[in-house]
């Protein structure tokens, strides 16, 4: 049961990069049935930065974590297939999927191409590092909202 | 366009500050299922025409409800979303191989059906031609505005006229129609 909570939690993962995903406190017990809660928070300060920052970039930065760590695999014919796609601008962010992503380790130049623009990754990423400790790491704080739109 | 893996494209500072993400995935591994999606639904995969819940946009089904995430616990999915697709083949090497297959099809497909871009004349060739067509067009506007205005061939010096203009109206060019006539007692 363990690997198909694990499961559980990267479909959530992909969903957040879809955005069709629930809002974190909505399904914060299910992701948590195997006790690994703050597995399922890593993912949910994700899906909680999207509402309060860039979304595109939000998910710019799971395409990336995607296409190089759900693979332990490197995937040349995938890569060289997906890379074209990106550069022609046939594929869009809500196309893709982990599975689809797995073992291509795409580079930022190809992020900000799905994405629309540039980005600074590093600051980005802290940004997230941020509102993950103000969120889970103190006592005091704040609750997610549930009235913000999930819509993008 | 150059899609080789070169490892000198990662910037190395942001892959290490994303690597404390890895361990999340760190429990996937090859499973063993009884249930495997139809090639129906792989094509659909595929083809990116799978949803996720019912309706473009909608939220995903597996998380709608208690019941929904319990079957996708068990392994006992009655409809594929997109995210039950990906995360069985994540996890399955007789769908991936699937998958691959279908994705090179579906990649010479595409292939095929792009339209291949047409073939420019060089430029020296385009100058020849524009050259040509440009020549061709100044003969036959001064062959419509000059000759009927000049005179007939004739033996006569200019200073000697044995022709007479005369101007009369035209029903085809304008109003008027320039003749010449011979001079009465020059032949």
């Amino acid at each position: 049961m363990e690997i198909r909570i694990e499961l559980a939690r990267l479909a959530y993962a992909e969903n957040i990069l879809r955005c069709t995903n629930e809002p974190p406190e909505m399904v914060e017990d299910l992701l948590s049935l195997d006790g690994e809660l703050e597995k399922a928070r890593r993912w949910f300060v994700f899906a909680e930065a999207k509402r309060r920052f860039d979304p595109n970039i939000v998910r710019g930065l799971l395409v990336y974590l995607f296409s190089h760590y759900a693979s332990a695999e490197f995937d040349p014919r995938k890569r060289e297939q997906l890379v074209r796609e990106i550069m022609e601008g046939r594929v869009r962010m809500r196309d893709l999927s982990i599975e689809r992503l797995a073992g291509t380790r795409l580079s930022w130049e190809h992020i900000f191409r799905l994405v629309g623009r540039q980005f600074n990754p590093t600051r980005e990423k802290e940004k997230i590092k941020e509102l993950y400790a103000q969120l889970y790491s103190s006592a005091s704080a704040p609750a997610i909202s549930p009235e913000v739109s999930y819509g993008h | 366009m150059d899609t080789n893996y070169s490892p000198q494209q990662l910037p190395d500072l942001d892959h290490e500050q994303l690597a404390e993400f890895a361990e999340l995935f760190a429990g996937l591994r090859q499973l063993e299922y009884s249930d495997h999606p139809s090639d129906e639904v792989l094509r659909a995969y595929v083809a990116n025409r799978l949803l996720d819940g019912p309706g473009a946009g909608r939220v995903g089904a597996t998380f709608r409800d208690e019941r929904a995430f319990q079957r996708f616990v068990q392994g006992q999915l009655t409809r594929w979303t997109r995210s039950d697709v990906s995360m069985h083949v994540l996890t399955c090497g007789v769908c991936q191989r699937r998958v691959a297959q279908l994705r090179a099809s579906h990649w010479q497909w595409l292939g095929l059906a792009r339209p291949r871009p047409r073939e420019e004349p060089s430029w020296p060739r385009r100058l020849a031609l524009g050259a040509l067509a440009s020549a061709a067009a100044a003969a036959i506007i001064a062959v419509i505005w000059l000759w009927p205005a000049s005179p007939p061939t004739s033996p006569c010096w200019i200073e000697d006229p044995c022709w007479q203009q005369v101007v009369q109206s035209s029903p085809l060019k304008g109003d008027i129609m320039v003749v010449y006539r011979a001079s009465p007692g020059r032949f």
